[in-house]
């Protein structure tokens, strides 16, 4: 019930930032995480756990039946049905706001006991006050006193590993996947506690919100064999949207493109330099998608088992192909100049200012740049293009990771402390439709937001108070729940749906790998010379000669130890 | 007299250089006074280079006094003003947050440059004075900190352990010496006339009399300087605070101008959207730009006279 761009779908990307300057880094929140380091270089897979119960250390043997003994039964949640049932991995879409009076109760009576609990999220802006209303209301629906440590997100990683490294670890700590880097991973299974004894299993039933959150996300929370993990869910289908100016595309009769030709072909006739208008922003991530190749958004769903042999995304024909097409857009003139620049003013503006009329981005710019328009274009609309096969027909998508964000209890701690921290959970994993829901996300009516023709609109103090952190905790899942534009909610959920039809799972979907410290740094140059070779400098050779290199310095050596893995535990993917 | 003149005259008068001052000239011809398309010349390139740097500057400005609906139609940055709107700043001038802020910035920038240029200098004059008690010792222990770092994490225990997280002088302890500034003091100390020192401790003066009444008088310039990097670099601060503060209520403003510049760039609803009116995220960001440039920019003028001869005393001496 957010118009305020609340969806834990969209949410996934809350730190990205568009723009030409957008890195997969912080966009994807994911890839330059993939590799962390594992202490001494054991090979860890955290998703197929089983055993060492709180050891902290695994060796990657542990299979998948051990797996199914970690995990919590899975009950769905029937709390309130989705307007837009999930489909093909997408999220719920509701596309109508549900008045007060209906709002259901997914959590019967206060669940905490009242304890004091520290937790400490990143964060993005000015962080709300401490002790403040909405923190209050919250602490008293839930039965906690819980005080937030708001750090910046910009510089989580950092702080985490230190404090991480210190003797004061806050009782809760939410921890990003992209910052799942150095050796945080090793201080995750050293450091937080083990909630197979309170989840696993019919044991999770205790709390039925978190019981309605998805395997594979809980898979996903699987860290050094072990559950530790209280997940963000989110959809496995690529968030990555080729958006364009419906309007514009309407008014000149453009129909969409079916292949990588007509893309060209079409780019070349809406750009003219004169008029100050260009096709399109940076593709590449749209041409990775066209091409088929393997997800870039972590580096263990970048392998994939093809004919009885481990390949990485960047060996593949479709790499090669997909940057060759796109460097022919930068080549015809049809991508915006200022995308030759890196880091050059933001896409999204062109997009809005008609400077530049496709251009790809998180999903959930569809709903942030069509709420941001409403106010100053009325004319203005956005939709996004369902991505074609290169060749034609439909693309092959390789699915994204089900979970990126998750909540770490200390070790140590307390049952009480750990049970109020699991009834915090519970709470913000309460779905949409629900009293817990609505107060997480909108705080107190009448205090952090007023109702406005039966929808739910945000105050200066909603504004500054109510935080997306009690989120992080953990989310139901995947949902999209935008009824101030229930039409474009509704197009959000089936475009994903559609998309979600042609996605496949690689053979490491849904594992937490942890990779050995020594290859950590294998792959950081590939994504500045994917750069240079789209925008003309580097040639597409050199892509070849930097992927003949990465094999000889690790990458065959790191292919076995992914066999080795693949073999002992079996693909994830289902 | 008449005959030999116009013998002298004559290689001007074509054009042709006499051969005696091709053999010999008297100073190279840099420095002869330029012509006037040398000093054309000279002009246009310093105005191209002030525009290089003023160009930027005038668009940071611009655009932070731009309308959201200027910004959009542009595409972003602005170079044409339109419309101006001091929105950005009033969002960010407003609630009092960056108030407190600033003042939280200036005291530390004011507390810790008088703390660091104090030890530096008492460092780099213990240093400076041939003789001084294991001076060699120490100064290869200090230079030895340039190459070899700690580390983030064990500079947290470190603070952690002092009781220093969460306390402002986490902000300036940390980060208070710098050893280059120190080789840079001890330079030009170094450079001071050793008879002048020796004429005052004939008087009967003391080190820190002679540190206070004949060095310091005469390192003006160097002094200038060091104070300034200090400032600016106590002023621009931001990772300290985000590794050793976790209340919000004690953040310096760089930290609070991330924050809002972050603020903006998060997506708002239909009601939002509308009320947010003007404002653009990217002239909030332009504004913190330049709210946080401008007390560098005041204040670089009046040591920028010193700063030449400063630097370049720091450089050649050690």
């Amino acid at each position: 019930m957010t118009p305020n761009a609340v969806s834990t779908d969209s949410r996934r990307s809350t730190p990205s930032r568009s723009g030409s300057g957008q890195s997969r880094r912080g966009f994807l929140a994911s890839t330059a995480v993939a590799a962390a380091v594992a202490a001494g270089g054991a090979p860890l897979l955290t998703a197929c756990g089983g055993g060492g119960s709180g050891s902290g250390k695994k060796d990657g043997t542990t299979t998948g039946k051990d797996a199914a003994k970690l995990l919590p039964a899975f009950v769905a949640s029937t709390v309130v049905a989705p307007d837009i049932a999930p489909k093909n991995g997408s999220a719920a879409g509701f596309t109508r706001a549900i008045p007060g009076a209906e709002l259901k109760a997914s959590v019967t009576g206060r669940r905490g006991k009242g304890g004091a609990l520290t937790i400490m999220a990143p964060f993005w802006g000015p962080p709300p006050a401490p002790d403040n209303p909405y923190y209050k209301a919250m602490n008293e629906a839930i039965g906690v006193r819980a005080t937030w440590q708001n750090q910046d997100g910009n510089v989580y990683d950092q702080k985490l590993g230190a404090v991480l490294a210190s003797s004061e670890i806050p009782d809760v700590v939410v921890v990003p996947g992209w910052n799942l880097g150095g050796r945080i991973p090793s201080a995750v299974d050293a450091k937080f506690e083990d909630l197979g004894p309170y989840l696993s299993g019919d044991k999770v039933k205790a709390y039925p919100n978190l019981a309605a959150i998805p395997t594979d996300a809980w898979q996903r929370s699987i860290f050094g064999g072990t559950l530790r993990g209280l997940p963000m869910p989110a959809s496995y289908v690529t968030n990555i949207a080729p958006f364009y100016r419906k309007d514009l595309f309407d008014a000149k009769g453009w129909q969409l493109p079916k292949n990588a030709d007509e893309f060209l072909a079409l780019a070349k006739e809406i750009t003219s330099a004169k008029a100050k208008v260009w096709a399109c922003g940076d593709m590449t991530w749209t041409a990775y998608n066209m091409f088929g190749v393997l997800s870039g958004s972590d580096k263990a769903l970048g392998w994939n088992l093809v004919d009885g042999k481990l390949v990485n995304r960047i060996e593949t024909p479709e790499y090669l192909e997909a940057l060759e097409w796109t460097r022919k857009l930068f080549d015809a003139g049809v991508v915006h100049p200022d995308e030759k620049t890196q880091n050059q003013g933001d896409t999204g503006n062109r997009f809005t200012a008609g400077q530049c009329l496709i251009y790809n981005n998180d999903l959930s710019h569809w709903y942030a740049k069509t709420s941001e328009q409403a106010a100053r274009n009325a004319s203005f609309a956005m939709a996004a293009m369902d991505i074609p096969g290169h060749a034609g027909g439909l693309p092959k998508l390789w699915a994204t990771n089900p979970a990126n964000i998750w909540a770490f209890i200390r070790k140590g701690s307390s049952k009480a402390v750990i049970e109020d921290a699991l009834a915090v959970a519970d709470f913000t994993a309460a779905p949409y439709g629900t009293k817990e829901r609505m107060l997480t996300d909108y705080g107190v009516e009448g205090v952090h937001h007023t109702v406005k023709n039966g929808l739910p609109v945000k105050t200066d103090k909603g504004n500054q108070e109510v935080s997306s952190s009690w989120m992080f905790v953990a989310s139901p899942a995947p949902y999209i729940a935008h009824p101030d534009t229930p039409e474009v909610t509704r197009a959000m959920t089936e475009w994903q749906q559609r998309m979600g039809a042609v996605t496949s799972k690689s053979s490491f979907y849904g594992m937490t790998v942890t990779e050995p410290s020594r290859w950590t740094g294998l792959m950081n140059d590939f994504e500045q010379l994917e750069k240079d070779i789209v925008r003309g400098r580097k040639k597409v050779s050199d892509m070849q000669q930097a992927v003949s290199e990465w094999k000889t310095k690790g990458g065959d050596e790191l292919r076995d130890w992914y066999r080795k893995l693949l073999d002992t535990n079996g693909s994830a993917a289902s | 007299m008449t005959r030999s003149l116009a013998a002298n005259r004559r290689p001007q008068t074509t054009g042709r250089p006499a051969r005696s001052r091709w053999a010999a000239p008297a100073r190279p011809v840099w420095e002869e006074p330029p012509g006037r398309t040398g000093l054309a010349a000279k002009g246009a390139v310093l105005v191209l280079a002030c525009l290089a740097v003023l160009f930027p500057l005038w668009i940071v400005v611009v655009t932070s006094l731009s309308t959201k609906k200027t910004i959009t139609e542009t595409g972003g940055l602005v170079v044409v003003p339109r419309d101006i709107t001091f929105i950005a700043y009033q969002e960010l001038l407003s609630g009092g947050q960056v108030t407190r802020a600033a003042v939280v910035s200036v005291l530390v920038t004011l507390t810790g440059t008088v703390f660091s240029m104090t030890v530096s200098i008492l460092c780099a004059y213990g240093l400076s004075r041939p003789g001084s008690l294991g001076h060699r010792f120490i100064l290869l222990t200090l230079m030895a900190t340039m190459f070899f770092g700690a580390g983030l994490i064990p500079t947290y225990l470190l603070v952690q352990t002092l009781g220093l997280t969460d306390t402002y002088l986490a902000l300036i302890l940390p980060s208070a010496v710098s050893v280059f500034n120190i080789l840079v003091l001890r330079g030009f100390f170094m450079g001071v006339s050793p008879e002048l020192v020796d004429s005052a401790r004939i008087d009967g003066a003391g080190d820190l009399r002679i540190l206070w009444q004949i060095v310091m008088p005469l390192s003006r310039a160097v002094i200038a300087v060091i104070t300034l990097f200090y400032a600016v670099g106590y002023w621009s601060a931001w990772f300290n605070a985000s590794i050793y503060l976790s209340d919000q209520n004690m953040m310096p403003l760089q930290n609070v101008l991330i924050q809002l510049a972050q603020k903006q760039e998060i997506p708002v609803g239909l009601g939002q959207a509308v009320k947010a009116g003007n404002l653009s995220g990217l002239a909030v960001q332009m504004a913190v730009m330049v709210l946080a440039l401008l007390p560098v920019a005041v204040l670089s003028p009046f040591v920028q006279k010193h700063f030449r001869k400063g630097m370049l005393t720091g450089a050649v001496k050690g």
